[in-house]
């Protein structure tokens, strides 16, 4: 079953061409991972995917739903869309508590009760449970991506988006945050995953997109991707990464 | 120049007229102040929003509004309010103090409304973006997110403000509205005498703003320090 | 200065034409800013013309020879005299912007003020403006005495004033300083800016009285007829006040003297006190 479609998406940024007519669909359930190099349109590709970047031409359904159309309210969409960035945007206003029930609370009126045993829940499943009721800026790297991922799941969505989740961290960080998503994967949680890292991304994949030049220039399974690409701007690519 | 009989004289006019300069002058400049900046804050915040506003041609009035406020110099700014305007709006049947206040107010909101937006602006694009994607809208995001985030730019902005108005406050004293700077006047013109009442009120200024730029000083280091994150919180359960 | 002020009042005549002239009035009747009241425009820092006595408040505190004369056309027109102080230029603005219904604030006639306003006739403050002289540092003596011991020197007038023109015309070889404010020009005599500066003799020696490092210098302008007395300030075109103006002006000259030595004393007060901080004049 389909969860997100992308016909014909176009997105320019200035002069600059970033997106030229990405058709793309993704399944429910379906680990999706995109590589590429830097200022190919990866990113923005998963920005399109919720509406962060407006495309100009090209239309995006999810769930069936075009929500391009002016109509739609996308606010309504975007809760069933989580997304984790690369530079984590926790709240640093808000205590860690306070990051994952913001967003329940207001916007589908569960109780305070609730929203904090949710809270202590998702803390726990990601080790973060001691830090409750700490400010995020006590937080590390890796811990603040962690909160980011559960305050994103807090609204239970049917797809998470991960804008290179790991691309800020200290090294050492890499892995308790890629753990994380390993463990979500594992829930079978629909996932869009922009990544440079080559091996979680053949390892958790179901599919890995190469977007370069604004398009999806080669696609396939881990497999194929990783060890037999075709495309010659692929070969090139895996060359200098790998 | 003989200075044998400054300090006598400060005394002396100190003594005889210490009322016009603490009761009249010192009075009449906080009320300015504090009005213009109050209602200057309030109008500042309205101007931001209209200069963050969708529609082009409000952007356009408020960044001409702005632009005109910020580009001539408050004097006469403060003569187009006192001669200009009770000429144009007839049925407006306000004292000479009330039409300054609204000048300064004016003067004062385009100036905070600056501050305003670019605290707004400081605060990082991720964070707006994070609260979208969890499905906040425009107005929930700014208000839950990007204001409480703004303050602490925009506080200790407000603060400088409320120094600089307290100076520009002297101006008033173009139509003897009975300001710190117009006592120098009247004292002035009673006495002949010039350096010694303009250093007596030279001290006032400075006992107001010296102490003010220091908290203000302080309030700012406490604001750019992020773990102070915290003590918010405690005073917000507070309430 | 000058060309802000012109800029002003090309403001202020394109945005007040359209509006309502308050008291532009050229009927028979008389109109005034504000009804069944006499707004009058005064710069209260020029003792003994229009000064302010800190020991009174609110419309008391303005005291002075045009203050008088302002009360007492007020008093013959029926009206309510409300005094609304500002600066020196401001005062001309509120004239020709029609925010006041005059000025009285010791204006001397120029041509430039005669295109722009309706002005009453002369009036005469005592001497006040009889006599222009130059006021020096007691130390130079009489070094300043003569237009010969003039040359190459540095004089200070105020402004836009009588004092500025009697300057430039009599006393050529000098180099003459504008100031705006005579307190601050008097700042700058005590600080050597200037080695003179020019003066209305009754203000010289209000001037002299709290300074006494300062003196005459000796030296008086030759002060033509038309000088010598002050007018009053109209908006350009209200024929009617004017007239009733000049006819309580015949009516008032009687005072101007006693009026002129009332407004000396009062300034006299307070320029001189003991250890006390107290007034010894009364």
């Amino acid at each position: 079953m389909e969860i997100i479609k992308t016909v014909d998406l176009h997105k320019s940024f200035g002069d600059l061409h970033v997106l030229v007519g990405v058709n793309e669909t993704i399944h429910k359930g379906e680990v999706v991972s995109i590589i590429g190099p830097s200022g190919g349109g990866k990113s923005t590709f998963l920005r399109c995917l919720n509406l962060l970047e407006k495309p100009e031409q090209g239309q995006i359904f999810f769930n069936g739903q075009d929500i391009t159309d002016k109509n739609v309210n996308i606010d309504i969409h975007r809760q069933k869309m989580g997304m984790v960035f690369q530079q984590f945007n926790v709240f640093p206003h808000l205590t860690v508590a306070e990051n994952i029930t913001l967003a329940p609370k207001l916007l589908k009126g569960m109780s305070e009760a609730d929203a904090n045993a949710m809270a202590k829940d998702l803390l726990a499943r990601v080790g973060l449970l001691d830090k409750y009721d700490e400010m995020p800026n006590n937080l590390s790297g890796g811990q603040k991506q962690r909160l980011a991922i559960v305050r994103a799941m807090a609204m239970e969505p049917e797809v998470m988006l991960f804008d290179e989740p790991t691309s800020a961290l200290d090294p050492e960080m890499v892995g308790e945050v890629l753990d994380v998503i390993k463990e979500l994967v594992k829930t079978g949680m629909t996932c869009v995953i922009v990544t440079h890292e080559m091996r979680f991304a053949e390892e958790v994949s179901d599919r890995v997109l190469f977007i370069a030049d604004g398009n999806i220039l080669e696609q396939g399974t881990p497999a194929e991707v990783f060890h037999n690409p075709k495309h010659p701007r692929l070969q090139d690519f895996l060359k200098k990464v790998l | 120049m003989d200075f044998s009989l400054f300090l006598p004289n400060m005394v002396k006019l100190w003594t005889k007229y210490w009322h016009i300069f603490l009761l009249e002058g010192l009075k009449n400049t906080l009320i300015l102040t504090c009005i213009s900046v109050a209602l200057g804050t309030v109008l500042g915040a309205l101007v931001a929003m209209a200069k963050m506003s969708k529609s082009k041609i409000i952007r356009f009035l408020i960044s001409i509004y702005i632009e005109v406020i910020r580009g001539t110099p408050i004097l006469l700014q403060l003569y187009v309010f006192y001669f200009v305007l009770p000429n144009v709006f007839t049925f407006m049947k306000l004292s000479p103090f009330m039409w300054v206040s609204i000048a300064l107010c004016v003067n004062s909101a385009a100036y905070v409304s600056e501050v305003i937006r670019s605290g707004i602006q400081a605060v990082d694009k991720g964070q707006a973006e994070a609260a979208r994607s969890l499905g906040l809208s425009e107005k929930q995001t700014m208000m839950k997110i990007i204001l409480p985030q703004a303050v602490r730019n925009i506080l200790p902005a407000l603060g400088n403000e409320f120094i600089m108005m307290l100076k520009e406050t002297s101006l008033a004293s173009t139509f003897f509205l009975g300001d710190l700077m117009t006592s120098y006047q009247i004292v002035k013109g009673a006495t002949m005498l010039t350096l010694e009442p303009m250093t007596i009120i030279a001290i006032i200024y400075l006992c107001m703003t010296f102490p003010l730029s220091k908290i203000v000083e302080r309030f700012e280091k406490k604001m750019a320090n992020p773990n102070s994150y915290r003590k918010h919180k405690k005073l917000n359960k507070a309430k | 200065m000058k060309k802000f002020i012109a800029m002003l009042m090309a403001l202020t005549i394109m945005l007040s034409l359209a509006a309502c002239g308050a008291g532009s009035g050229n009927g028979d009747e008389l109109k005034t800013v504000t009804e069944g009241k006499l707004t009058v425009a005064l710069s209260p820092d020029f003792a003994p013309m229009e000064f302010v006595d800190p020991t009174k408040e609110g419309q008391d505190m303005y005291v002075g020879f045009d203050v008088t004369l302002s009360k007492f056309i007020a008093e013959e027109l029926g009206l309510e005299l409300v005094i609304m102080p500002m600066s020196f230029d401001a005062c001309q603005t509120a004239v020709y912007a029609g925010t006041v219904d005059m000025s009285v604030s010791g204006f001397s006639w120029t041509e430039e003020r005669e295109q722009n306003y309706n002005m009453s006739d002369y009036y005469h403050a005592g001497d006040n403006e009889d006599e222009q002289i130059l006021i020096t540092l007691a130390s130079n003596g009489d070094k300043f005495a003569t237009a010969e011991g003039l040359k190459g020197a540095k004089i200070g007038a105020q402004n836009a004033s009588l004092q500025q023109s009697l300057t430039t015309e009599q006393l050529p070889d000098c180099e003459l300083v504008i100031f705006t404010d005579i307190g601050t020009g008097v700042l700058q005599l005590k600080n050597g800016d200037f080695d003179c500066i020019a003066v209305a003799d009754g203000n010289g020696e209000a001037i002299i009285a709290s300074n006494p490092e300062i003196a005459k210098s000796g030296y008086k302008f030759f002060v033509d007829e038309k000088y010598t007395g002050n007018v009053i300030l109209m908006q350009k075109g209200n024929d009617t006040l004017t007239e009733l103006v000049n006819n309580i002006l015949a009516k008032a000259e009687q005072y101007y003297d006693k009026w002129y030595e009332d407004a000396k004393s009062t300034a006299g007060i307070d320029v001189s006190y003991d250890d006390e901080g107290n007034a010894i004049t009364e």
